[in-house]
């Protein structure tokens, strides 16, 4: 599909369409950006709504300035935009069911609890549940590479 | 020891993840800007997370690139058009008042986008054409075929007229 292009503009602008970076990006992380959302709202409608406003928001724009640390910075605009759409019913009170390093993840990640209540919740000290997020990866990504 | 503390403990993850707080977030900052391997390290860890989330990665549906497109396009326009606005009105307002303002824009695109309820609309009047079509060519031969009556009969009352009065 085309777009509408302002004219008269100053030649550096002219040069490329509007937002072709943010859609560079977007073809790269849309993907893990929608599966992210996802897990935060299983509500593929509003999910797609917030990636829509994610691609295009100026800070997704100035990712594109800077080569290092996108995917991060995508992921963490990701989870604020989804964390801050999501539905009253969704932001429930936090339960612990297990003191697992995939439960203190999704706590801290998915539903945006913060650290100190999940170490309140899991009678943990801090520094235990930024262990427990850190050996999360570190179980994720050995296996698989 | 205070470097490997942090690498140890999570802090990376948790920072690049966006889990802590406003200070602690500078403090990691601070430390990241004048430490070269806990840099290289984030790095590692970054692509990593990169490629963990990659495996929970779901492709967004079809037309979502063409949403983000527009809206990027709106946004471009918007942001054109309005220091341009405000440059115009503090310019003068008698020259401003007299000529139309114009958004000056090209069109790069061979499609028409319309709003969804001409859908409904465009199917209400093809049915409706068809239907007056049908009543059109249903009267046509009506009419046709009632002509064809009135000349028959108009012929045969001519027929009786011319042997009567012979009678």
């Amino acid at each position: 599909m085309g777009v509408l292009k302002p004219l008269h503009q100053s030649p550096a602008v002219e040069e490329s369409t509007p937002g072709a970076d943010c859609l560079t990006l977007y073809d790269r992380y849309g993907g893990l950006a929608y599966g992210l959302i996802l897990q935060i709202i299983p509500e593929p409608e509003q999910a797609q709504r917030i990636l829509i406003d994610l691609f295009s928001s100026p800070q997704v724009k100035s990712y594109t300035e800077f080569s290092n640390r996108v995917s991060c910075g995508i992921i963490r605009l990701a989870r604020e935009k989804a964390l801050a759409a999501r539905p009253a019913t969704l932001t429930k009170s936090l339960t612990v069911n297990d003191t697992t390093d995939k439960s203190a993840f999704d706590l801290s990640f998915y539903k945006g609890h913060t650290i100190d209540e999940i170490a309140d919740k899991m009678q943990l000290s801090r520094a235990g549940v930024l262990t427990k997020i850190s050996s999360y990866f570190k179980h994720h990504r050995s296996p698989q590479l | 020891m205070k470097n490997y503390h942090y690498l140890k403990n999570g802090f990376l993850e948790a920072h690049l993840l966006g889990l802590f707080a406003d200070q602690e977030k500078e403090e990691v900052t601070q430390l990241l800007a004048t430490d070269n391997d806990l840099l290289d390290s984030l790095d590692e860890i970054e692509l990593e997370m990169e490629e963990h989330f990659l495996r929970y990665a779901v492709p967004p549906p079809p037309g979502i690139r063409e949403k983000i497109e527009l809206r990027i396009s709106q946004t471009e326009i918007e942001k054109w058009v309005q220091p341009d606005h405000t440059e115009q009105s503090q310019k003068s307002t008698e020259t401003a008042s007299k000529e139309p303002q114009y958004v000056n824009v090209e069109f790069d695109d061979t499609h028409i986008r319309v709003h969804k309820q001409w859908k409904t609309a465009f199917i209400a009047i093809f049915i409706l054409s068809k239907v007056f079509l049908i009543l059109g060519l249903y009267y046509y031969f009506k009419a046709d075929s009632l002509q064809q009556e009135v000349t028959r009969l108009k012929a045969e009352t001519q027929v009786q007229q011319t042997v009567s009065p012979r009678r």
